[in-house]
């Protein structure tokens, strides 16, 4: 079961947060407060969503994730879904592929975040032309 | 409850391929990648070409550095840390049949155990892969947390060997893009699929070795 969404602002980054096992009902109890919470907003520049309390995610609460990052999509936000388990993290990556936001991205620790948030390049993008490079040595 | 969006549709050219893809793959690779569809609907057709050259290329990379048989231990891990399961499995299996072909040896982290991992926290994930590889599958170890160490902090490669785990990490966020439409498990990535006595002979050895005879 799913504690309550939280979502604040913390420094200018919108902060959302949510854990436990998330259902059905806590998937659009997170997409009614979510809608609640942008109302009026016009522009919306970093998210995160914190979901490295999250331990599962119900086939009904995915829907409800979608809608969501739509919402934010439509405001330019940068969006981050910073998870601590692998299952977690395809799921923030399963919703940037589905909602078609180029600029939703699954990553491993804050400081991963911070360095998607200051860039500019899609998800996918970043991945074509990190691989077109051929990596490079220090 | 809001519905999950449709997908793109395909067009009649785009649906022909994709009849034909499947068999064609199966019979020249051995197996075929589920998430065909999505790359198309994502890319287009040529985009579709585009993408196996590029990915392609990427993996013959590993393959010269590192051996196919680990080449596939480092994809199926790359996958893992991204949360694609069915590529994680693809590839581990892959990786699990040549060593028991080549070496006669049962790789320690089984098909299902790593997609049970998917679910674990990372810290714990590695622990038990320390547990399970210190004493016997130390050069395994030593590159599965050194591409670990460059998937998760902001350290860049320092070497060649370096630069071809980054370019396995950074190979499988190009390719679980598509791939994370569907879900394990997945056939063996590799034409060794084709091979039907390994196969056989690798599903019994698990098997016994599950219940102890062996």
């Amino acid at each position: 079961m799913s504690a309550p969404p939280n979502i604040e602002d913390r420094d200018g980054i919108l902060w959302i947060t949510l854990t436990g096992e998330l259902t059905k009902e806590g998937g659009e109890e997170y997409r009614v407060a979510l809608e609640k919470y942008l109302d009026g907003v016009s522009r919306l520049a970093s998210v995160c969503v914190d979901l490295r309390d999250l331990t599962g995610c119900s086939v009904f609460a995915r829907s409800e994730l979608i809608t969501a990052q739509r919402l934010l999509k439509d405001l330019g936000a940068r969006t981050c879904y910073l998870a601590s388990r692998p299952r977690i993290r395809g799921l923030g990556l399963w919703v940037g592929h589905i909602s078609e936001d180029e600029n939703a991205k699954s990553v491993i620790t804050l400081e991963k975040a911070k360095e998607w948030w200051d860039s500019s390049l899609g998800r996918e993008e970043s991945a074509r032309q990190a691989l077109m490079s051929r990596g490079r040595l220090r | 409850m809001t519905d999950l969006p449709p997908p793109r549709s395909l067009n009649l050219i785009e649906r022909g391929f994709l009849k034909v893809l499947p068999k064609l793959s199966e019979s020249i690779e051995g197996y075929y990648i589920a998430f065909g569809e999505e790359i198309i609907r994502t890319h287009g057709l040529l985009g579709f070409f585009r993408w196996a050259k590029l990915t392609g290329s990427t993996q013959q990379g590993t393959r010269d550095h590192f051996g196919v048989q680990r080449q596939h231990l480092l994809s199926a891990f790359a996958s893992m840390w991204n949360g694609c399961d069915y590529c994680a499995h693809g590839n581990i299996l892959a990786h699990n049949l040549f060593m028991f072909r080549d070496e006669n040896k049962l790789f320690p982290v089984t098909e299902e155990m790593l997609l049970d991992m998917h679910r674990w926290k990372d810290d714990e994930i590695l622990a038990e892969v320390q547990r399970l590889l210190a004493d016997d599958f130390k050069e395994e170890l030593r590159l599965i947390e050194r591409q670990w160490q460059l998937k998760s902090t902001m350290e860049e490669p320092d070497n060649e060997e370096d630069r071809q785990l980054w370019l396995s990490v950074r190979q499988y966020d190009f390719i679980n893009e598509c791939s994370i439409v569907v879900d394990a498990p997945a056939p063996p990535f590799n034409h060794i699929a084709k091979d039907t006595e390994v196969r056989a002979r690798y599903a019994k050895a698990r098997a016994a070795s599950s219940n102890g005879t062996s």
